[in-house]
């Protein structure tokens, strides 16, 4: 698709989804759409570092950070929604910041396996501490306070709908942030650690520094999906942000494609909310047709549903979870991780003996 | 001609294996600088601890003047030493120019916020890295392939893009890895050109390689190693005609016998 044709299709999706809850009588229709929109940009803020190289469980845990800072901060602190927006994303990205400092050291399963356990920790501090409403959770949040418009008019936060055009401009920002960034020469040093972090740190590129730079600013956007899920939903519980939401997130990614950052999400997102949503009457077996789903999406179409759109483009799931598991230290095609360095120069003395070297 | 690298008493042990020991060596500038011996001797090793991938068990290397012991790797990579890796290594789905120009990281000028608004200067200077990577795509003989995914390169289209991306990064001294390890003549000779060529612009190089033809056309120093040890060192014609590095290939059992 040429640059224009691009900006187009954009533009007349941007469209539809600013108009779509007009048209929309039902309520639940809109929460669905919420939660879908909330749920691709969760997505989207996983892609960003997968494609650094590091396949990041703890996204659920910051949405519940941010979303229990929202809680504490306008319930325990009686600050107004506005005020503590900017203060619960900051809260997340100090967070971040500090236990990025020591989850990035490791690639591969050294962080993945970290970054989990923070995903099962996080939910289990608000769950257990009466500070933080224990299981019962935090309920009765207030809602946004109403915003001024010249005239004397208010923008209120009471409708469905009114709360979708919220979250829409908090994950416009995102978005735009993120398509900045992918452009800039953060985004490509963060692909080129993905792709092979020993070749970019031979061009100088610091895995350390770009990795928990990535991680704090993702952490910060998902934190910023949990202020405005606390304020819509009012009632928030510690088992919301489990890491079961930190695996439907990565399926969200994957099903969409991992190739696509922005609109591969928004496909993965909106199958995978509707499908629970539907298989409601049978909600013991949900988990196994979401799961089948994933396992026949991964054997069959491992660039994700938009794979199917253009043709053999890079950016295929298996390959990326292969890599990223192997700590990217490999090329992200054919030549396997284990190739290069250390195991190679050990292997290798033993393997010359008999050649009637003395 | 001063040295550009040093290694004084350069040490590497794998738990019980020593896969080098107690090396020195000296690099001048602006020299191609030869590093052979048999499979296992531990030349990649040395490369290892040179680009800081691997840490010496003991000793130091000295590059221009300043120790690299300890720094990490893309540290020493900023501070001018850039690696070919052994296996092809590249960024396989991004295209061959994308690849070149994530060679310019430690080139850019503009932080976080410039380039992430896309400020006119920051443009500018993204435009100059793909001008100048298209220069260094033309240099190696890649130009017209610029738009291809790497992984659709033949083996070696993919060396001299290796090599194309690690000129990017604006090296003093560059670290070859068996650079023409798999290709056919044609590729070979055409590695060769390029390695001369990038001599000339005053990049002192070290190399890794089996195939001896090459090294001995191409280097002006040559040190071999075995087992970890250095054995012999000087010009071509003086290091082949050394008794220990014929030992040290043929093996001295196969004489004795006939």
């Amino acid at each position: 698709m040429s640059k224009r044709w691009k900006w187009i299709a954009a533009s007349v999706f941007f469209l539809i989804v600013v108009a779509l809850p007009q048209f929309i009588q039902s309520a639940y229709y809109v929460h669905l759409l919420i939660l879908i929109m909330m749920n691709a940009v969760l997505a989207m803020t996983f892609i960003l570092l997968l494609r650094a190289g590091l396949l990041n469980m703890s996204m659920a845990a910051f949405w519940g950070i941010g979303a229990y800072s929202t809680g504490m901060l306008t319930l325990k602190g009686g600050l107004s929604f506005w005020v503590a927006l900017p203060i619960a994303v900051a809260i997340a990205a100090l967070v971040a910041l500090v236990f990025g400092a020591i989850l990035v050291r490791h690639a591969g399963l050294g962080f993945i396996i970290p970054s989990l356990i923070f995903a099962f920790i996080v939910p289990l501090v608000f769950g257990t501490f009466k500070v933080f409403g224990g299981h019962v959770g935090l309920i009765r949040i207030p809602a946004p306070n109403p915003i001024p418009l010249p005239g004397g008019h208010h923008i209120t936060f009471a409708s469905e709908q009114s709360y979708y055009y919220l979250l829409l401009a908090l994950a416009l920002i995102v978005v735009l942030v993120l398509l900045a960034l992918y452009r800039s020469w953060v985004g490509r040093a963060w692909r080129a650690l993905g792709l092979s972090s020993n070749l970019a740190q031979s061009v100088s590129i610091s895995p350390f520094r770009y990795r928990l730079l990535g991680f704090v600013i993702v952490s910060a956007m998902a934190a910023l999906m949990g202020v405005f899920f606390a304020a819509y939903s009012t009632n928030i519980q510690p088992g919301s942000y489990g890491p079961f939401k930190a695996i439907y997130i990565q399926m969200y990614a994957i099903l969409g494609g991992v190739g696509n950052p922005i609109i591969g999400p928004v496909v993965g997102a909106a199958i995978l909310t509707i499908i629970p949503e539907a298989l409601r009457a049978v909600k013991n077996f949900e988990p196994m047709v979401t799961g089948a789903l994933i396992i026949l999406i991964l054997i069959f179409l491992p660039q994700g549903i938009l794979g199917l759109l253009h043709g053999r483009r890079p950016g295929d799931a298996l390959g990326f979870l292969r890599n990223v598991v192997h700590g990217g230290r490999g090329n992200s095609n054919k030549v396997s991780a284990s190739k290069e360095g250390v195991i190679l120069e050990r292997a290798k003395p033993a393997d010359r003996d008999g050649e009637g070297a003395a | 001609m001063s040295a550009i690298l040093e290694a004084k008493g350069l040490t590497k042990r794998f738990g019980g294996v020593t896969a080098v020991s107690d090396l020195d060596m000296s690099v001048q500038e602006s020299q191609i600088f030869g590093l052979i011996g048999p499979n296992g001797a531990g030349k990649t090793t040395v490369f290892s601890m040179i680009s800081a991938f691997q840490r010496p068990t003991a000793g130091q290397v000295l590059f221009e003047g300043s120790d690299v012991v300890g720094k990490p790797a893309h540290a020493v990579a900023r501070l001018g030493i850039a690696r070919l890796f052994q296996h092809s290594l590249l960024f396989g789905n991004i295209t061959v120019l994308e690849n070149v120009i994530v060679g310019f990281h430690r080139k850019r000028s503009f932080g976080l916020f410039s380039s992430f608004v896309g400020t006119k200067r920051a443009r500018e200077e993204e435009e100059g890295f793909r001008v100048k990577a298209l220069e260094i795509l033309d240099f190696v003989g890649l130009g017209r392939l610029k738009d291809e995914l790497p992984v659709n390169l033949p083996h070696g289209h993919q060396r001299l893009l290796s090599v194309a991306t690690t000129l990017a990064t604006g090296p003093r001294l560059l670290l070859l890895d068996e650079p023409v390890t798999g290709m056919n003549p044609a590729e070979m000779n055409e590695m060769v050109r390029i390695i001369r060529k990038i001599r000339e612009t005053g990049i002192t190089l070290m190399l890794v390689e089996h195939h001896m033809r090459v090294v001995m056309d191409l280097c002006d120093h040559i040190v071999v190693l075995n087992y970890g040890q250095k054995i012999a060192e000087g010009g071509a014609q003086q290091v082949c005609t050394d008794p220990a590095v014929c030992a040290a290939y043929l093996g001295k059992g196969t004489y004795d016998a006939a």
